[in-house]
């Protein structure tokens, strides 16, 4: 299953930090990563083709075909040299995935070296009450420490489905510190109806505070807050909608009582 | 020593370079109106037969439906046709006639999908096309046509031609690949979605009117004069002879 490159605009970068989010559960990680993407300024400076992307192409509401694609942009700031990759599609099986993220951590390292690789994820919960909370799995004690002193709390048992944690082993296995920041999102979403931007609004949160990156935060909250508004009158009308249907049970259940 | 077989090869049969070509492309897909187009053209315009693609990954059964969706744990089943005693190869056909090309695209299992597309993009780029018009169809009950293309400008240009919406959403298979591949390699191209019902139980099931109404319409474009009054009758035994369902094993199936 190759992958293939395409670079569109020649960079030069010294050991740039990775912040990586791919499409997963809730769209957690994507949208936290085009946020920075935004906020940051980041240029799109190559794009990662797979061969075991799903078997389909977007088009876009103008009608433009777009290819399923990762795409790889860099920003230089005060905080230093970021890598930020991302995309509109995983690809779907085992093997794919790992060789998606071989050949990117490879070509990377091979360009410019790595310092470091920040992932991000959704932890789904049933229930979540206040500010998500965001957990942390690093390949070595050392980043896992860096994270405690933040009060991100390491995430216990589990797994990271998806590029967003293999990623972490290819870190390892190349001696890169690495790890993958999860953030609380609700099981709605996990079934694909709704981008949790609460919880990306979390991870965005806590990276910009491990990193020391600097950024505007106001929109991402904003639109957190009518996230919020909209599970709220989603979870009312779900309600309402167990209620009638527990009112009908119960009053069919009375006749057979005698 | 046997050198291994290839996974994804092209049988060049005739080497040409055109000059500023279209190239028409479908395969197997919804209610497979866009297939039972090229199958027309392919057998109305008697154009000359000038490559073949092959791949591994061609199934002459598949395991799941509809073909155009495959599933990477359902590889289908590999083989050959054959007709009247003589084999042939599942493959993508590329036919010429004047300065068009006519692509009749194959779906491929999960596997091989995106190689078929990588491999009949480039061959039509070598063999000189600069054009390519992707046919299929839509089931959003609106307009009788939609339009994707690779640029915003053949969007708005192509709306005009067959007054017809952009087209929003996945187009699936060898269709949508090859035009994805057309973005990634620079090539110019148009995806002409024409309405059909879909039929759920058997997705690729023909819609000879929906084909009909998408060949006059091509015709029209590609300034060719043919009514497509006889499409299903010219068709019918095409799409008879392919094998749709894996529980629908052909007589002589080995």
């Amino acid at each position: 299953m190759p992958v293939r490159f395409r670079f569109v605009r020649d960079v030069r970068l010294d050991r740039p930090c990775m912040l990586v989010g791919f499409p997963g559960i809730g769209y957690v990680a994507k949208v936290a990563l085009d946020y920075l993407v935004e906020k940051l300024g980041a240029e799109v400076f190559a794009e990662v083709y797979s061969h075991a992307f799903p078997s389909f192409v977007v088009v876009r509401d103008d009608g433009v075909v777009e290819p399923l694609k990762v795409e790889l942009y860099y920003s230089c700031c005060e905080g230093g040299s970021f890598i930020l990759v991302t995309g509109n599609a995983q690809p779907i099986t085992p093997e794919g995935q790992n060789e998606l993220v071989d050949a990117i951590v490879a070509e990377i390292r091979g360009r410019y070296g790595i310092s470091r690789i920040f992932a991000m994820a959704a932890y789904v919960v049933e229930g979540r009450t206040g500010e998500p909370r965001v957990y942390v799995a690093a390949t070595d004690a050392s980043t896992l420490n860096a994270f405690a002193k933040q009060g991100i709390m390491p995430m216990n048992g589990g797994c990271i489905t998806g590029a967003n944690g293999i990623i972490l082993s290819y870190a390892k296995a190349l001696g890169i510190p690495a790890a993958c920041l999860l953030s609380e999102t609700l099981a709605y979403t996990y079934y694909g109806y709704l981008a949790d931007v609460k919880a990306a609004e979390a991870l965005v949160k806590a990276i910009t505070s491990i990193t020391g990156l600097s950024i505007d935060m106001s929109d991402i909250e904003a639109k957190a807050k009518r996230f919020e508004e909209m599970l709220k009158r989603l979870k009312e009308a779900e309600e309402s909608v167990l209620r009638e249907t527990r009112e009908k049970t119960w009053r069919r259940d009375l006749t057979y009582i005698w | 020593m046997v050198e291994a077989m290839p996974k994804c090869w092209v049988n060049i049969l005739e080497k040409l370079t055109l000059d500023h070509a279209t190239a028409v492309a479908a395969s197997p897909g919804l209610r497979s109106v866009g297939w039972l187009v090229l199958k027309y053209l392919v057998k109305k315009l008697n154009p000359k037969l000038i490559a073949k693609i092959y791949s591994t990954s061609f199934p002459v059964l598949y395991e799941t439906l509809p073909s155009y969706n495959p599933h990477p744990a359902a590889s289908g089943v590999g083989g050959i046709f054959v007709n009247l005693g003589m084999m042939t190869e599942p493959s993508v056909e590329v036919h010429l006639h004047n300065n068009l090309l006519l692509v009749t695209g194959y779906q491929a299992n999960f596997h091989g999908q995106r190689e078929v597309a990588e491999e009949t993009i480039r061959l039509l780029k070598n063999m000189g096309i600069d054009f390519l018009i992707a046919l299929a169809a839509h089931a959003m009950n609106e307009e009788d046509f939609y339009i994707a293309a690779t640029k915003s400008e053949l969007v708005e240009k192509y709306c005009q031609v067959f007054k017809a919406k952009p087209y929003q959403g996945p187009i699936l298979g060898f269709t949508g690949l090859i035009l994805g591949e057309a973005v990634i390699s620079g090539l110019d191209g148009i995806c002409i979605l024409s309405k059909t019902t879909p039929n759920p139980e058997f997705p690729e099931h023909p819609d000879y009117e929906a084909a009909k109404k998408l060949a006059k319409a091509l015709l029209t474009l590609l300034k060719i004069e043919l009514e497509p009054t006889d499409l299903k009758e010219v068709t019918q035994r095409e799409y008879n002879s392919r094998v749709h369902l894996p529980s629908i094993f052909p007589v002589g199936l080995t």
